[in-house]
């Protein structure tokens, strides 16, 4: 037996040494590889290695910083977090792997001073924004520019709708007021459903609701007098569209199997679909890609808050050192300046995944639109990055960031709260439970599956039992205090 | 022995039974529609994947379908080398998974089942408790990758399960139980080592059992699907096993639209979405039900010695 | 003992241990190295990216007591999950000895050969399909618009029902999955064992004028019994674990069949895919195993109190 447990002794210490000499190590002196970990948005680009051996050579030149890029899903970057894993950047947003709570939390590089020292072009590239990515006073994360507010859109099939039937589509709409367009398509078609509609709901369904405790907890924009963070259940807005979706449903306008359906994506016959966009997108038009044309009718927004802000970050990791945290942030200062090499990461190689058009925007080739698909945020700035053209002829204007940014400034509905943010840590117990307690019902609530007036009542019933007001209080007094304060 | 002599007819003799025949009648008729509609269900993913896609709409998943048709099939196999790389990681696991694990589990069986070892019981304790005690997932997970190393490879989807005390138990019933003594001992006057008799004398007559052994790893593995959630991520869709992207259906059509697409150069050509689902259902089950006939001989005998006592 | 026999014995143990060895490394690495694990269910997990497993877990993490057990009883449901648990694993635990040891019975007793390896064949087939493929073909029968059952109620007049929106149907829907997909293989087993049952026994009973249900009860039953039993100890001892594929992959995840479907590991699941957070896992998992292995010793000890043979 003894020899045994030299053996297996033996085993065991090998094991550990294993585990223990493998901490992250800088490969040559030159160049600084950095993790870069990014949201997948559904799918890995097959062509990813490619291209970031193109975008590799180019900013080797340029700053002396390689990317090693990883595409991951949800799941895979809050285990990735959560494990305690090496990375050197990551994706981090108010909606995939929360900005506020990871901050909070000590997770993330703090880049005050840093990005002031280093990168004082990106530091003035992102102005005002630097707001949505303080924690108690200090940055912790740089914010991807982008379409800052959040605006909802109806997708429209126009030969349908204005061409068949003579209605007319409007730049802009309420909510309510599609109701008529799905009628008259079930009218003509009574075994189809006008809505398309998969068990995630609508696109962006509640961005008209600052999330403290998403989705549980929210901030309406229109609060009059005093600013207050209130269940979803007391947002009359809210319920209304639920009653609405629930009208719908029953009347046939969307799938009845709608909240057990994985995707909606694959079948292109809906005529009215969902999006979340900003004024002058034109990547839902492409009739190429649909079979007919497309118009867009924004129902809401843009709603500018804490939230809609944090759409999209990069986080660098705390346990980088200042060398390889600088790397990060010029990595991402040459994405935000240098617009030809971010079109690399963003739209893949010149010539085999995209073309530049004559008035500057990007058309992606056939190889890039399926084979280096990405969404621009996933990449890094997303207004430094050329505008796509869906079409060689359908064409985008070039400069439709400066009138999307002033549109905020214009008609932007900014939110009360002034950035406030709220830590979960310290009751981790009970959001955990209420958000197992909502996901008991979420699906079939945003599809209009359910009828709110009766699964409503159920929900706060078992709430309010798992602790609700607690988590309430907490955050109404730490709002007030932080609003007395005079916010940021 | 006297055991084994008995499964081989594992079936009455009718002038045995204690049926009339009547009764016998009776009851032959209702096993065969008991077996009717177990198999119905997987009759209708049959036929629904032969449908052609109007028929579903029209008729709905039906046994009956309007029209039969093989784009779902076709559009599978046109879809350039997502599946069928699928398909060769299945098998490349599954093997690798049962050959290894036959390794690891036969040997130790074979020593847990001679009673002249002297660590037997200590070895017997040591493998029941992890059959009561676990770690859990969340700690094998933090052990493999970040201990292990296990991540985005093979070894990842094919090294956790290999072994299973059960199977080893099974293994070691067997050998002690129906491996005559006599024949090891005479083994061992000829100059036998335990590894050449383990090889040249027990295994070829515990064949049945290490058979059952194997069918039973085979179909784990062929079924398996939970480490690759856990261990491969969305970069590394080229390692994905059959019953991983049957999982991921919704995203593993669009990953085969696209590569169809690109494959292809056709734009937008709608995938029959409905059968295609069903297509890939009966991919993955095809190899089992071919191969199951072949397997059930061995899957009865292993069973009985594990059944007899665990 | 004579020296050289102790030197034989010595290196038939040295041999014999070679041979397990391959074996116990894996056991070591893959069962009792994250056995350590279980303190995560008694830490707050706050690793430091890149520093190993152990140093973030015994070092960096902050011992919390009993703290992580409490978001299992922040739940109002609970009562209703442990209900649920407990009552699927119940009437399974019912269903998966009785109706395979009656089939297994009533099967052996029939004259044709090639019928009963049929019937043992295509029963068997479900077991060795994934839930994944149950919850497609489940689907097909079930799917409001296009599945075959409402398409049979439209035909005779009858209106469609939701199936995925109405729970009351599902206990028995639930019910009877289970045991299409495992009847036909407890079946095969419960049969091996009948039929290594020495035939003259039933030889004897027929000259005593045992009738068919006489032998049964009286010479098959006693025969199965530790197999039976052993089957017993061993689903007693996982009564608050449930298959995770049945209660979440084949009902598709349905909201509306949350009361009837959720059972302790849905609840973790998705308490977890909200928040990922590690301890809160271990802590469920610990409890599970905890309450299991306790059950299953408790189990053993009655059995073998009432039958000194049975038992593990």
């Amino acid at each position: 037996m003894r020899k045994i447990s030299v053996i297996l002794n033996l085993i065991l210490a090998g094991i550990l040494l294993a585990g223990c000499s493998d901490a992250g190590s800088a490969d040559s002196d030159e160049c600084i590889k950095l993790r870069w970990v990014t949201y997948d948005a559904g799918s890995t680009p097959l062509d990813a290695k490619k291209v970031i051996e193109a975008a590799n050579k180019v900013s080797a030149e340029k700053i002396g910083v390689t990317v090693d890029l990883e595409f991951q899903s949800t799941e895979k970057i809050n285990l990735m977090m959560a494990s305690g894993e090496y990375y050197d950047m990551v994706f981090t947003s108010s909606w995939v792997n929360m900005f506020d709570k990871n901050a909070s939390a000590g997770l993330y590089y703090d880049i005050t001073d840093l990005v002031q020292k280093e990168t004082p072009a990106l530091y003035g590239s992102v102005g005002k924004y630097w707001d949505c990515a303080k924690v108690d006073g200090r940055i912790y994360g740089v914010p991807i520019l982008k379409d800052m507010g959040a605006e909802d859109m109806f997708r429209l099939n126009s030969d349908y709708f204005e061409g068949e039937k003579g209605m007319e589509i409007p730049e802009r709409m309420s909510f309510a007021d599609i109701e008529p367009y799905l009628a008259a398509y079930k009218e003509d078609f009574p075994d189809k459903y006008p809505l398309a509609m998969d068990k995630s709901g609508m696109a962006g369904y509640l961005n008209f609701l600052e999330r403290i405790v998403t989705p549980i907890i929210v901030i309406p924009y229109d609060q009059e007098d005093e600013v207050k963070a209130i269940p979803f259940w007391e947002c009359d807005e809210l319920m209304e569209r639920y009653r609405l979706l629930h009208k719908w449903y029953q009347a046939g306008y969307i799938h009845p199997d709608a909240a057990t359906i994985e995707s909606a994506a694959t079948d292109k016959s809906y005529p009215v679909r969902t999006g979340v966009a900003w004024k002058g997108y034109r990547g839902y038009s492409n009739p190429a890609d649909w079979g007919f044309n497309v118009k867009t009718s924004i129902y809401d927004g843009p709603y500018i808050s804490r939230t809609s802000e944090q759409g999209a970050m990069a986080g660098i990791c705390v346990a980088c050192d200042e060398e390889r945290a600088a790397a990060c942030l010029k990595y991402l200062e040459l994405l935000s300046t240098d617009r030809e090499f971010r079109d690399i990461l963003g739209y893949g190689i010149e010539g085999t995944h995209f073309e530049y058009l004559d008035n500057g925007t990007v058309y992606r080739l056939p190889a890039g639109a399926d084979r280096y698909n990405t969404k621009l945020y996933q990449t890094g700035s997303v207004v430094n990055a050329s505008v796509e053209s869906v079409s060689r002829t359908f064409l985008s204007d070039p400069n439709q960031w400066e009138a999307v940014y002033e549109g905020y400034d214009e008609n932007g509905i900014y939110s009360k709260a002034g950035g406030f943010s709220y830590d979960p840590s310290r009751k981790e117990d009970i959001i955990t439970a209420l958000q197992a307690i909502y996901s008991d019902y979420d699906a079939e609530l945003r599809t209009g599956t359910s009828d709110p007036d009766k699964v409503v009542p159920e929900i706060r019933k078992r709430m309010e039992a798992a602790g609700i007001d607690e988590v309430l209080d907490d955050i109404n007094s730490e709002l007030k205090a932080f609003l007395a304060d005079g916010g940021m | 022995m006297d055991r084994i002599n008995k499964v081989q007819n594992d079936y009455v003799r009718p002038e045995d039974s204690s049926f009339s025949n009547r009764t016998n009648a009776i009851v032959t008729a209702l096993f065969i529609v008991l077996s009717l509609i177990v198999f119905l269900p997987i009759l209708l993913v049959f036929i629904v994947s032969f449908s052609s896609e109007q028929s579903v709409t029209a008729v709905g998943y039906s046994f009956f379908p309007e029209a039969f048709s093989l784009d779902a099939y076709r559009y599978l196999f046109r879809s350039g080398t997502y599946l069928t790389r699928a398909f060769f990681n299945s098998l490349f696991i599954t093997a690798s998974g049962t050959v290894l694990g036959l390794l690891l589990m036969c040997p130790m069986a074979y020593a847990l089942s001679r009673k002249e070892f002297r660590y037997r019981r200590q070895l017997l304790v040591f493998l029941m408790i992890p059959m009561l005690f676990s770690g859990g997932l969340v700690s094998s997970y933090m052990v493999n990758t970040q201990i292990l190393h296990l991540k985005n490879d093979y070894l990842s989807l094919i090294l956790p399960g290999l072994c299973s005390t059960w199977y080893i138990l099974i293994l070691r019933n067997y050998f002690q139980t129906s491996v005559p003594n006599s024949l090891i001992e005479a083994a061992k006057l000829d100059g036998c080592r335990h590894l050449q008799i383990f090889g040249f004398v027990v295994l070829p007559v515990a064949k049945p059992v290490v058979m059952t052994v194997t069918v039973f790893q085979m179909f784990a593995y062929w079924n398996s699907w939970y480490p690759s959630l856990l261990y491969l991520d969305s970069n590394h869709t080229e390692l994905y096993p059959l019953q991983y992207v049957l999982v991921n259906m919704e995203r593993s059509i669009e990953a085969i639209t696209k590569d169809a697409q690109y494959m292809s150069g056709m734009q937008s050509a709608n995938p029959p979405a409905m059968t295609i689902r069903m297509a890939m259902v009966v991919i993955v089950i095809l190899p089992v039900m071919v191969l199951f006939p072949f397997f059930r001989r061995f899957l009865k005998t292993g069973m009985t010695v594990g059944a007899v006592k665990g | 003992m004579r020296p050289h026999r102790r030197k034989d014995i010595r290196k038939e143990n040295r041999d014999l241990m070679l041979m397990s060895l391959p074996a116990m490394v894996w056991y070591i690495l893959f069962c009792y190295l994250p056995l350590f694990g279980v303190a995560f269910a008694f830490k707050r997990f706050t690793p430091v990216p890149g520093k190993s497993l152990f140093v973030n877990l015994f070092a960096n993490s902050k011992w919390v007591g009993l703290d992580n057990f409490s978001f299992l009883i922040r739940s109002s449901q609970m009562p209703q999950i442990i209900f649920n648990t407990l009552f699927y694993n119940l009437i399974f635990l019912v269903t998966g000895i009785v109706l395979p040891v009656f089939l297994a019975i009533v099967l052996t007793e029939i004259h044709g050969k090639h019928v009963s390896g049929m019937v043992q064949m295509v029963t068997v087939l479900p077991y060795f399909l994934s839930w994944v493929i149950v919850g497609y073909c489940l689907y097909g029968f079930l799917a409001t618009n296009e599945g075959q059952v409402n398409h049979m109620l439209r035909f005779f007049g009858e209106g469609a029902v939701q199936w995925y929106q109405s729970p009351k149907y599902w206990r028995v829907i639930l019910i009877l999955t289970e045991i299409w997909k495992t009847t036909g293989y407890s079946m095969v087993i419960y049969m091996c064992a009948i039929t290594a049952v020495d035939r003259s026994l039933y030889e004897s009973a027929t000259l005593d004028g045992a009738g068919f249900w006489d032998k049964v009860r009286y010479v098959t039953i006693p025969q199965l019994h530790p197999t039976i039993s052993t089957i017993f100890i061993l689903s007693v001892g996982s009564i608050l674990a449930s298959d995770f594929g049945l209660f979440y992959q084949v009902p598709l995840d349905s909201n509306s069949l949350q009361p009837v479907t959720q059972t302790l590991d849905v609840y973790v699941y998705k308490a977890l895919m909200q928040q990922a957070n590690f301890s809160y896992s271990a802590a469920a998992s610990f409890l599970q195993s905890t309450v299991g292995c306790i059950l299953l010793i408790c189990a053993n000890t009655v059995v073998k109190k009432i039958d000194k043979d049975s038992g593990l």
